[in-house]
């Protein structure tokens, strides 16, 4: 990456918290977002728990933002993309106006179908032999286009670019599980090229409804550990089921140096670099060597000029699935080599689950957190740390680190990955 | 070090058929391919559009049949494609090392079709309303388990990448219609600043299918008088240096590096200034922008 790329701002809707104080007391002190399902009656699923963001006051969040074109919508992830944004945004003094970042590059993930969707465009065009209406839907559809916008995968990214007055740049990043760390990398690359000052950039997204939960548990990756929530998430650990199904947004001001310099904005970290890679194996499993991770995790720390023994800290993609973990820790000892053996790598995901799209954005931040305390978050719930997972994954309780360089995995269902580099920013 | 760039392979999959001489022919004719609707479309105010090449037609680009199970349309356009402009540049498959190879593109929205799930909403519902019980308990045996994944907008991405082999640094751009020159822009600094040897890049959407048309006609994208249509255009990229090395034959450059900025700004940054300019493609959808 030619050119500093620093972080002036961010900020997060998670289930840990949705302003970064409270996310940062959870997460250096392993606190775990899982708990039954709130928002919906999820009592005939196989998985009746997940890490849901705590209620929000969305107005109250985003003063001076017009909102009417979330009304009615249903379109949870925006709202949470928002209020992250608004965070990140006041975080590194961009509210005012004519101040506001000139680009914007978000990562987002698949919108199910909501209940209130279903029962407006479905079930009046069910045929009595349960078949649907074409025709009859063709005639009726037109009036109920409410819902419509929420599945148009630019929504949030126009929605914001309107909000802010944002002329340059706009992208939208569709990469699974690695879309906000592919998203937080495509905004690295546009300042670096000089065709962007001042980015917001990363991730949102919601599944935690009667559809997403569905297709997740029918792909069979959701943990069903629903006696013990808080427990529930256990990467690394010889007994992990699946993932914990999160949500959330995480948004990071990501500025050229020399824009932060000129407008006396606080540094708060560099983007050193980033890399990414396909595993051209599967779409669902990981290449079973790990190959693609390898590739990400070599082109980030290239890109970023460092080489592994530089990397204080890695944030897993750590999911808890059976497959993932081994062939991360597997991949993670092919780049790291000797120093696989002193690098610490942990998975925050323990305590605030699988955001999805949104995963790399809010582990981003996780990086910044530990950055600036100087402490390693830890992989909560290891009872029994997996053989095959073997490393020094923080087990349970976090700890005091001098840690300058980070590196964060983000791996994603067709085998799309993305890794990104901080360090510090002192120079 | 910034490396001059060529396209060296075209693979088109469209209306107009399979491969770039279609496409050629159909614009230097001015035909316009025109077909039904591939699914149910009466009532819709479209009944036809450009709708391309009948699937057995690119079922032996494929590597495996049963991965068409796993695929939408535009997924498979893309790979169609893709494939085509490897083979376009005159390019054995694993000529290329596989981590030297990026893939890049832009894709439409996702397409989950709502009545998908009409067969397990059927079994769910009681006085027009969903039941959660009744679906967990009966429904959910009538949905496809790997139908949410099948709609993943990168997964056109994915079986791409499966399906040659590439291993490069990627991307997967959505939601906006400079997608695909989003992608190609990406691609372009990728093998520009020598991240790859060679970058796949282009685009690829499907609005003949149900879900596809449904979006663009309710979210206003297709006027009365705009066909929906079908099409996945993918190019090679190589760096100017290899391609002379291997006597490929090179078509231009690519557009550098992104036209959704001001054209001003995108010449700009081309180098050139907007006289040497042969030929701008526009936007026009027929519609009330065009002015």
């Amino acid at each position: 990456m030619s050119g500093r790329v620093v972080i002036t701002g961010w900020g997060v809707a998670s289930p840990l918290g949705n302003d970064r104080a409270t996310f940062a007391h959870a997460l250096l002190n392993g606190q775990s977002a899982g708990a039954p399902i709130r928002g919906f009656d999820a009592r005939g699923f196989a998985c009746r728990i997940a890490a849901e963001v705590p209620a929000y006051d969305l107005a109250a969040s985003c003063p001076g933002w017009d909102l009417t074109a979330l009304v009615g919508t249903g379109d949870r992830k925006a709202e949470l993309g928002l209020l992250a944004a608004h965070q990140a945004l006041a975080h590194a003094g961009l509210l005012e106006p004519g101040t506001g970042p000139d680009a914007i590059s978000l990562g987002t993930g698949l919108s199910s179908v909501l209940v209130a969707e279903v029962e407006a465009e479905l079930i009046p065009f069910l045929r009595e032999d349960g078949e649907f209406d074409h025709e009859a839907f063709a005639r009726g559809a037109l009036p109920a286009r409410r819902f419509l916008h929420r599945h148009l995968p630019g929504r949030t990214t126009a929605l914001l670019a309107q909000l802010l007055g944002v002329t340059g740049p706009r992208a939208t990043s569709f990469a699974a599980c690695a879309a906000g760390a592919h998203a937080i990398a495509l905004a690295g690359r546009w300042i670096a090229r000089g065709e962007a000052e001042r980015v917001l950039a990363g991730g949102l997204d919601s599944m935690i409804n009667p559809f997403g939960l569905a297709s997740l548990q029918l792909l069979g990756t959701l943990t069903t550990r629903n006696d013990r929530p808080a427990a529930a998430s256990r990467p690394f650990d010889r007994d992990r089921d699946g993932f914990l199904l999160g949500e959330g947004a995480a948004m990071l001001v990501v500025e050229s140096a020399a824009s932060a310099q000129a407008r006396g904005a606080p540094i708060l970290a560099e983007l050193l670099g980033s890399g990414s890679s396909l595993d051209a194996w599967h779409v669902t499993a990981p290449h079973p060597d790990g190959r693609g991770a390898v590739l990400a995790m070599r082109r980030a720390l290239a890109d970023a000029g460092r080489s592994p023994a530089d990397v204080d800290y890695v944030n897993a993609h750590g999911t808890a699935t059976p497959l993932n973990d081994p062939v991360e820790i597997t991949a993670f000892r092919e780049v790291f080599g000797p120093h696989a053996d002193r690098c610490p790598i942990s998975s925050t995901k323990s305590m605030h689950g699988h955001l999805i799209a949104a995963a790399g954005a809010l582990e981003a931040c996780a990086v910044l957190v530990a950055l600036q305390h100087q402490w390693l978050p830890p992989t909560i719930n290891v009872a029994h740390l997996d053989p095959a997972c073997a490393a020094d994954v923080v087990p349970n309780v976090g700890r005091a680190a001098r840690l300058e360089v980070a590196l964060s995995n983000s791996f994603g269902f067709g085998g799309q990955n993305g890794c990104l580099v901080f360090g510090t920013g002192q120079d | 070090m910034i490396r001059d760039v060529r396209v060296t392979g075209l693979g088109v999959v469209a209306a107009s058929g399979t491969g770039v001489a279609a496409l050629a022919a159909a614009l230097a004719g001015r035909v316009a391919p025109r077909a039904p609707l591939p699914f149910p479309a009466a009532g819709f105010p479209h009944q036809q559009g450009g709708v391309g090449p009948a699937r057995s037609e690119l079922l032996g680009l494929l590597t495996r049949r049963k991965d068409l199970k796993l695929m939408t349309p535009d997924a498979l356009l893309a790979l169609a494609a893709g494939v085509l402009a490897w083979r376009d540049a005159g390019l054995a498959e694993g000529s290329l090392p596989d981590e030297e190879v990026g893939l890049f593109l832009g894709v439409g929205a996702e397409k989950g079709e709502i009545p998908d799930l009409a067969p397990a909403v059927a079994l769910s519902t009681t006085d027009g309303e969903l039941d959660l019980e009744l679906l967990t308990s009966r429904g959910l045996d009538r949905i496809n388990p790997l139908g949410a994944l099948k709609t993943l907008p990168n997964m056109a991405l994915a079986h791409l990448a499966i399906r040659l082999q590439v291993r490069g640094p990627c991307g997967t751009f959505c939601g906006s219609p400079d997608a695909g020159e989003q992608a190609i822009a990406e691609a372009h600094a990728a093998v520009a600043r020598g991240e790859c040897q060679a970058a796949l890049a282009g685009g690829s959407d499907c609005l003949v299918s149900m879900a596809g048309y449904v979006q663009a006609w309710r979210g206003g994208d297709l006027p009365a008088t705009v066909d929906p249509g079908e099409a996945a255009a993918i190019l090679l990229l190589e760096p100017a240096a290899a391609v002379r090395a291997r006597g490929g034959r090179p078509y231009a450059s690519p557009p550098v590096p992104v036209s959704r900025d001001l054209l001003e700004g995108t010449v700009g940054r081309c180098g050139v200034a907007s006289g040497p300019l042969a030929l701008a493609v526009g936007h026009f959808l027929a519609g009330r922008q065009d002015p």
